[in-house]
């Protein structure tokens, strides 16, 4: 921010309600205490695995000239420029999320809501869902594929160069509808009294969203936009089920790289190149989101206010707009679903639209009960997940609130969370297989990866919830120098639906970790998906039936716990 | 629900656990393996092309599985993955048997459980009436038929396709040469080698040979390019394995026929060998003296009416004599097996030759048929790139 645009943000009043006494009663023994099942858990899983892939790389064959074998080695650059690409692209579904948000900001209620279920849903379905339904709507058939039907003799979509289109649409398709919420509730939020200063003071239109408007988001945004950039660092299913295996060199990204070559890259260059893939994330959040190292700004909440404000009467042109990019938004899902009832040779041979409706394909989809049998098993260790990152996220969040551990040591927490939260997992693979391997046969080892994996970006969300509770309701067992813990919890219950949600998501529909760690014997459902995948038009029809079951469990997740969400995620926007 | 996922993550320390079985199968074959196995208790996972991955350097040790289908028989030869099997009896023909042989005492570690016959052109006969003698033949029909329709389908999306091609080619230009490529010291720059590619290059850039083009081609997966003729009618001929056949079965037009002639060989040479390919299953350490019996009752006089059962099905070959249910179109396929044969060649590579999609010989051949049939590059200029290209890789193999 700007020096004029810290001016405008001191004159807001800002009422200070900080309990008198700070780091009395349970102490910071208390407060590290809370921290200690998150950092154990960490420590084991994320932070000694990285430091033992970091040792590796520099005591490989080369020694330490192994990252200058990995930056001079010209088949890797592509890679390296790919995986630039996508975190490019990241921001691009974030800016889309911020624009369709101030758009639908003139929309009516009812068009709003309509946007927020077709802008939501697929950030929830797998990678994997997203590739299968893109790569049936650019089928490279006429016969077959809706856009080559559309543009007979256009160019080849899922052909070299083009295959990036594709792959773009469909990783922005996923993530717009994130950004989407969050920034529809904070720009909803955006104190009026301010901007009417702002414009007093001269400021333009790009100005006001400079000085206020962006700030003011902060710091929900700032955790929207790490899941989203989490989701480039480790794009990886995407491509694999999205490409033809002839253009698929042509858009490797490092992690897949990696995951081909890491036999002949042997040991050091292997490591050397996770951990340049790990610090290149790392470089984009911190540059990204360096407002994070600072401490976030206390929102204060008003009971009582609706989330979204009162609509002015919406224009008839941007309800045009909302409804049509609401219709766009469901396409893949109304692909996919239509594909998924038809006959398996009809949908092998023939587009959606040429009939042959029938079950089918969902009866040769769980022919053999291996699917179903791999949906069990996914359940079971995603429901694990969800409790084994609440668990420690909740004390780890209240030990990082203000009352708790003093300013230094939360912004070293933060940082470290957030470095933690983008990690890919390639850098932690091989040092958790070789330490794991003998138990890893169990589901229950794989859950506690997975939970670690989650847990950062829990914690930093449970903790912009955690920072919003009104101050009274903490004031009392703090002033009395008890533990307020229980009565944030209860207050940021929504938050906490939010982190279980994530949590079970993101391992129902995980393939990475599944792939590098456990594989075969995770029986992740995703995987038995990837497999059908090797001819992919004869099985079209099948796997859009796998495709359609797979997302249905998060989207009901999503419906069912939709208003939690929406709250747990934007509770943190400054009000 | 806590007890019971600890529950099922306990279940293997007591009495005996399925065994676990990783195939290369998917879809339509992993369930037709399901009905071979029949009531015998394992788990079936699909593992695909990564199944070398898998066997070789897991990065979870504990991943391995006891019993696993084995695409090509050079993961067999990796020594990492040989100290890992554990002998068995095979009944295999002599030369089949001994593709299979590593270690220090060179003893049996697998047997071939399905084998392929992959020196097939598949044709609507209604479009070629003359199948031809050889390549030069093959060649000036495609070249004459091209001037008013596509006469090939090419899956090059498929890596394998492309080095079946090759193969092929090469195998009826030089059989001695094409044996020893496999090995860590093959001559990849020689003459024949060249010939081949250049032979290849040559057929790949006739104008309009393929439906849609090449760009199209590169798109194109094998099963689409069953489709492109036996659905579509798009083009007329595609070379492809006989297991080619259940794909053209099921999905080709109503009463559309489906011919087959041998791969070509150069013209006044003698009938060159079939080139198979094959799947061995192989019996891992974890699984103990369990694995080494389910791989030889799978395979053993045992295990026939489950094998009869794909056979059956169509696009199954067996080794096994004694298995003979196997639909018109595949009938004398499995006889040709036994007999003058060179196996797939990419299959027995290792080192950077070696590899899936992106990979070593995979790659020059996508690069070599988007050099001639996008970018029209002249053929003998695109082979001399591709020979380069195989040059510099066989010696970064590490020996």
């Amino acid at each position: 921010m700007t020096r004029e645009g810290s001016f405008l943000f001191d004159v807001t009043p800002h009422h200070d309600l900080r309990a008198p006494a700070r780091h009395r009663g349970q102490g910071r023994w208390g407060a590290w205490a809370h921290l200690l099942p998150a950092v154990v858990l960490a420590v084991v899983v994320l932070l000694a695995p990285l430091a033992a892939t970091v040792v590796m790389s520099v005591t490989g064959a080369e020694g330490p000239a192994a990252y200058a074998g990995v930056v001079t080695d010209q088949d890797i650059w592509p890679a390296l420029f790919h995986s630039a690409v996508w975190l490019a692209l990241a921001l691009v579904a974030c800016g889309l999320g911020l624009a369709i948000a101030w758009l639908a900001g003139d929309a009516g209620p009812r068009s709003r809501m309509l946007l927020l279920i077709a802008l939501a849903t697929p950030a929830v379905t797998s990678p994997l869902t997203a590739g299968v339904a893109f790569r049936l709507i650019f089928d490279a058939d006429p016969e077959r594929g809706t856009v080559s039907a559309l543009l007979r003799g256009g160019p080849l979509l899922l052909g070299p160069g083009w295959i990036w289109l594709v792959l773009g649409l469909a990783f922005v398709w996923q993530w717009t509808g994130l950004a989407f919420v969050v920034f529809h509730v904070g720009l909803a939020n955006v104190p009026a009294d301010l901007l009417r200063v702002t414009r007093i003071f001269g400021a333009g239109r790009f100005g006001r969203l400079r000085t206020v408007v962006i700030p003011a988001l902060f710091p929900t945004s700032a955790v929207a936009m790490l899941v989203v950039l989490t989701a480039a660092v480790r794009v990886f299913d995407l491509v694999l089920i999205g490409a033809p295996g002839s253009v698929q060199a042509g858009v490797d990204v490092m992690g897949l790289f990696w995951w081909r070559h890491r036999d002949d890259l042997g040991d050091g260059r292997a490591s050397a190149m996770a951990i340049l893939l790990a610090a290149m994330a790392s470089a984009v959040v911190v540059v990204v989101l360096w407002r994070l190292r600072r401490d976030w700004p206390r929102a204060r909440h008003r009971p009582g206010d609706p989330a979204a404000p009162a609509p002015a009467r919406p224009r008839r042109a941007v309800r045009v707009v909302t409804v049509a990019v609401a219709v766009v938004w469901a396409v893949p899902f109304a692909v996919l679903l239509l594909t998924s009832l038809r006959d398996p040779v009809a949908a092998a041979t023939s587009g959606w639209w040429a009939g042959g409706y029938g079950p089918g394909s969902y009866g040769e989809a769980f022919d053999g009960g291996a699917f179903a049998a791999a949906l069990g098993a996914t359940a079971q260790r995603g429901v694990l997940v969800a409790v084994l990152v609440v668990l420690p996220a909740v004390p780890a969040a209240y030990a990082l609130t203000p009352d708790q551990l003093p300013p230094r040591t939360r912004r070293v927490v933060a940082a470290v969370a957030v470095v933690l939260a983008v990690l890919p997992p390639q850098v932690l693979a091989v040092p958790l297989g070789d330490v794991l391997g003998a138990w890893l046969g169990g589901t229950v080892i794989l859950s506690f990866v997975h939970a670690a994996l989650v847990l950062p970006l829990g914690v930093l969300l449970l903790r912009n919830a955690f920072m919003s509770v009104p101050r009274p309701v903490v004031l009392r067992p703090l002033a009395q120098g008890r533990s307020a813990l229980f009565q944030m919890t209860v207050e940021s219950g929504p938050a906490v639906v939010t982190v279980a949600v994530l949590a079970f998501v993101t391992t129902w529909n995980d393939l990475v970790m599944g792939l590098l760690l456990n594989w075969p014997a995770a029986d992740q459902a995703p995987l038995v998906l990837l497999q059908q995948a090797r001819e992919f038009t004869t099985s079209a029809g099948v796997l859009a039936a796998q495709a359609v079951v797979l997302t249905a469990v998060p989207v009901l997740l999503l419906l069912a716990t939709g208003r939690w969400l929406v709250q747990g995620l934007t509770r943190g926007v400054r009000r | 629900m806590l007890s019971a996922v600890a529950a099922a993550g306990v279940t293997g320390c007591g009495g005996e656990p399925p065994l676990r079985v990783a195939v290369v199968w998917s879809g339509w074959e992993l369930a037709r393996f399901r009905d071979v196995l029949g009531g015998r208790e394992a788990v079936v996972y699909s593992a695909g092309d990564n199944i070398a991955a898998l066997l070789r350097n897991p990065v979870a040790p504990a991943a391995t599985p006891d019993v696993a289908i084995v695409p090509r028989p050079g993961l067999v030869e990796d020594p990492a993955i040989c100290a890992r099997l554990r002998p068995v009896r095979s009944g295999d023909p002599a030369y089949w048997r001994d593709l299979l042989r590593c270690g220090p005492d060179d003893s049996v570690r697998g047997v071939w459980f399905k084998v392929a016959h992959k020196s097939l052109v598949w044709y609507r006969p209604e479009a070629v009436p003359l199948p031809p003698e050889d390549f030069e033949q093959w060649l000036e029909m495609c070249r004459r038929r091209a001037l008013t329709s596509p006469p090939l389908a090419i899956g090059a999306a498929d890596g394998w396709v492309l080095t079946d091609w090759f193969e092929n080619v090469l195998v009826g230009i030089d059989r001695a040469a094409y044996r020893t490529l496999h090995e860590k010291d093959g001559d990849w720059a020689s003459a024949p080698v060249r010939e081949a590619l250049t032979r290849l290059a040559r057929l790949w850039s006739i104008e309009n040979l393929l439906p849609g083009g090449g760009r199209r081609a590169l798109v194109t997966q094998f099963h689409d390019s069953v489709l492109d003729v036996f659905r579509y009618g798009r083009a007329d001929m595609l070379a492809a394995p006989d297991f080619a056949w259940p794909v053209i079965d099921r999905y080709r037009s109503p009463g559309r026929a489906a011919w087959r002639f041998p791969f070509p060989g150069p013209r006044g040479a003698p009938r060159p060998p079939v080139v198979a390919g094959g799947d061995a299953v192989v019996a891992l350490d974890s699984g103990g003296e369990r694995g080494v019996a389910f791989v030889e009752q799978l395979t053993g006089a045992g295990g026939i009416a489950g094998l009869e059962s794909w056979a059956a099905a169509g696009g199954f070959l067996s080794l096994n004599g004694a298995v003979t249910h196997y639909p018109p179109a595949m009938r004398g396929l499995a006889a040709e097996l036994a007999g003058e044969i060179e196996f797939d060649l990419s299959d027995r590579l290792t080192g950077a030759l070696a590899g899936g999609d992106g990979q070593g010989l995979w790659q020059v051949l996508t690069d070599m048929f988007v050099a001639v049939t996008v970018d029209r590059t002249r053929a003998d200029q695109a082979a001399g790139t591709a020979v380069a290209a195989l040059k510099r890789l066989s010696e970064a193999a590490p020996s």
